[in-house]
């Protein structure tokens, strides 16, 4: 699922961090979070909702306070929606 | 990827590639990572072993050094620089630049910390590097395009937008003096000429793409210190203005302390008139299409721009960074406001330095406005000071080596040296490489620029901070270990702050963080205590700041005997230039003020004696190198007669 998030710079600290959520590790290419530079020069976030393999499904970091993708976010508030809205769709999709 | 289970945060290889035979090669990262750590740190201690005396920058022997920092991969604040190291065509000597980057990450994900290139090519060529799959692809039909191009192209014959690379532009490819390397779009691995060395090999590109992964040995305690360095930031003095405009921020202080380059540094201040002109920060809050950012960076300094009118109308390219301003605006006395924008751009385009064209084009104009040059010199151009569109053309002429361009692309240096006629006064370089420092008006500034290992450079020891507005002198004091950063005037403990600043810029280097996240820019930002604990927690290694300390100091008379061995570097070339020695600051709130020669060898002196060099000739002594487990080196520089040995003249390092 993809959503436009204002203001993000592309730094994809975001896809670091949340690797090590699912491995441990640092390896951006499993991330369930994925940075895409737009054709107006800004930056989309895309969320997996499943695996496809490689890329684990977002469980909104389950157990911890806070996703670490927010917690590392410079624009934390308009990614915290983001994942809201992702929240959402997908628990609508599922049921 | 194949993983190290001994070696933690570095991806475990280095790749050699040689472009002369085509032949592709490993060895483990361990080889240097405990001594050297990485970054410019490991490339030194390659180049220094690796390249005999009689090799010259441009030729096959030469070799090119990509590496990324030991933390570039993990999400340790500023993380992402990668740094890129040779002999260097601008100074004949030591070369190292470093940039933001995604490639350095991707390298590492790939499972390689660092690339040596080899040779040269029969042929234009680029390195292909996807996890173990590392391949010569053909790049005939690349030469001659721009970086940007070749961005553009290189990922569609990929078939990934993504993709990040770093390229030369013609500039390399033409062997100019001055030409850099690009990341993507908008960042460079700027000065020395490390793009003209590229060139020489007949390498267009590398790209990286990797699905490997960084581990690091202790994930828990890494994990807490990121987030207690990050938490730092939030009492930067500079966070709220330099997310906002990056290091144009600087300006109008750069103005208040005469730090600004006018007309090549006739004055040090510019016109009120066209400081309000030219502001940049207005030209942000206008055009800014969205933020640019790198992996770890909690600042954000950068900003895309679309620009909507004016000359350059149509232009969509990432905002410039003050040294622009300084190097080319003020320099050149340009008043259009967005010309800073398309000469970053062209520059960017093209692979020029931006400093190398400023330098170069500055003392050209100053030639034409004094009558040293006229236009049977300039291919019928008339360089006017304030003239953004003859600007312009020059920087094409640098790039493609064309007519009188040709002469500039050499650096000012060299091109005074052509044209003679005492055009040399105002060709403003440091051991060759042009100069973009003001140097008079901040004493701490001066020394660590002039000093610097690959010459003129503000980015290895000069105190930045003595002129970054809301320094706080307390902590300022705690951090740098004297009391008068403040004052930039003073002579006095300029040396001590210079020392801990060189330490300071090669540790971030090597581990891959940003300078500008750095205690240089702002005293409540990443020191070298949360730069031990970063690294301990990531290697396992209990690494302490006496231990980076040491490191770092054995990497600079490293570099400084890497200068020894192929240069005539001494005392003399650690001196500031002509102009900047005998010329007071024309006008602004420091009018009248002039470097007092007879002190600034006193801090020099004390320079000296700090780092256990001798203090006649610069060269470091026996018993320093011997201290910093460079016995071999002392050797090597006691065989080529330049051994600091002088009875009574050479201090222990502090």
């Amino acid at each position: 699922m993809r959503y436009h998030l204002k203001d993000c710079g592309g730094c994809r600290t975001c896809e670091i961090v949340c690797s090590f959520h699912h491995v441990s590790a640092f390896s951006p290419a499993v991330s369930s979070i994925r940075i895409i530079e737009n054709e107006t020069g800004g930056f989309d976030v895309v969320l997996m909702d499943e695996s496809d393999g490689t890329r684990r499904a977002c469980d909104l970091c389950v157990g911890l306070d806070c996703p670490l993708c927010v917690r590392y976010c410079a624009e934390a508030e308009g990614l915290k929606e983001i994942l809201r809205q992702f929240a959402s769709q997908r628990n609508s999709v599922r049921d | 990827m194949e993983h190290s289970d001994e070696l933690y945060t570095y991806a475990g290889k280095i790749l050699r590639v040689n472009l002369s035979t085509g032949k592709i090669t490993t060895e483990p990262t361990a080889m240097y990572a405990r001594e050297w750590l990485g970054g410019s740190g490991v490339a030194v201690k390659i180049l220094y072993d690796e390249l005999r005396a009689w090799v010259t920058p441009l030729e096959p022997a030469n070799k090119l050094v990509f590496s990324a920092g030991a933390l570039v991969g993990t999400p340790a604040p500023g993380a992402c620089k990668m740094n890129v190291s040779t002999l260097g065509p601008m100074t004949g000597g030591w070369a190292s630049s470093c940039s933001d980057s995604y490639v350095g990450g991707q390298l590492k994900y790939a499972g390689y910390d660092g690339i040596v290139v080899e040779g040269r090519a029969h042929t234009p060529v680029y390195l292909w590097v996807q996890d173990d799959q590392v391949e010569l692809r053909d790049a005939s039909r690349l030469w001659g395009k721009t970086t940007w191009e070749t961005l553009n192209c290189i990922r569609s014959e990929l078939g990934d937008r993504e993709l990040h690379i770093v390229s030369i532009g013609p500039a390399g490819e033409n062997l100019v003096r001055g030409a850099c390397i690009i990341q993507d779009r908008g960042r460079a691995f700027g000065r020395c000429g490390i793009g003209a060395v590229m060139g020489s090999k007949n390498l267009k590109a590398i790209v990286a793409r990797g699905s490997g992964s960084i581990r690091v040995a202790q994930p828990g305690r890494f994990m807490e210190a990121v987030a207690r360095v990050r938490a730092m930031f939030d009492h930067a003095r500079i966070r709220d203005s330099f997310r906002r405009y990056g290091t144009l921020f600087c300006l109008p202080r750069k103005q208040e302390v005469c730090g600004l380059c006018y007309k090549n540094f006739q004055d040090c201040s510019i016109p009120q008139e066209l400081l309000t002109t030219i502001d940049p920060m207005r030209s942000v809050e206008k055009y800014e299409v969205s933020r640019r950012s790198f992996p770890g960076c909690v600042l954000g300094c950068g900003r895309e721009l679309y620009i909507s009118d004016g000359p350059y109308a149509g232009l969509q390219t990432e905002s410039c960074q003050f040294e622009v301003v300084n190097t080319l605006q003020t320099r050149l006395a340009i008043e259009e406001p967005t010309f800073m924008f398309m000469a970053n751009a062209l520059c960017n385009q093209l692979g020029l330095d931006v400093d190398a064209a400023g330098g170069a084009i500055g003392w050209a104009m100053e030639c034409y406005q004094r009558g040293i040059l006229d236009k049977r010199d300039t291919d019928g151009l008339a360089l006017q000071w304030g003239d953004a569109e003859v600007a312009l053309e020059l920087i094409k002429k640098i790039a493609h080596r064309e007519g009188f361009g040709d002469i500039l692309a050499e650096g000012c240096a060299r091109a005074a040296d052509l044209i003679g006629r005492d055009s040399a006064y105002y060709a403003m370089h440091i051991k060759g490489q042009d100069l973009y420092e003001p140097c008079r008006g901040s004493n701490g500034w001066l020394l660590g620029t002039v000093t610097s290992t690959r010459g003129g450079g503000h980015t290895t020891g000069a105190l930045v901070i003595e002129t970054v507005p809301g320094l706080d002198p307390e902590k300022a004091k705690e951090v740098y270990g004297v009391d008068n950063l403040d004052r930039p005037l003073e002579y006095e403990g300029k040396a001590e702050a210079v020392l801990y600043m060189e330490a300071v810029s090669r540790m971030a280097n090597c581990l891959g963080i940003c300078l500008y996240s750095t205690t240089c820019l702002d005293v409540y930002q990443t020191d070298l205590p949360q730069m031990a604990e970063l690294y301990s927690a990531a290697t396992g290694w209990e690494t302490s700041v006496d231990d980076l300390k040491r490191m770092a100091m054995r990497q600079l008379n490293l570099e400084k005997a890497f200068n020894l061995k192929f240069t005539e570097f001494d005392r003399r070339h650690d001196m500031p230039t002509p102009r900047d020695l005998s010329e007071p600051i024309p006008s602004g709130n420091l009018a009248g003020w002039q470097i007092d020669l007879a002190k600034y060898n006193r801090m020099l002196d004390r320079y000296y004696e700090l780092h256990g060099w001798d203090k006649e000739s610069g060269y470091p002594c026996r018993e320093t190198l011997v201290d910093l487990g460079l016995e071999c080196v002392a050797d090597d520089l006691e065989r080529i007669g330049k051994l600091g040995s002088l009875p009574g003249m050479c201090g222990k390092p502090a």
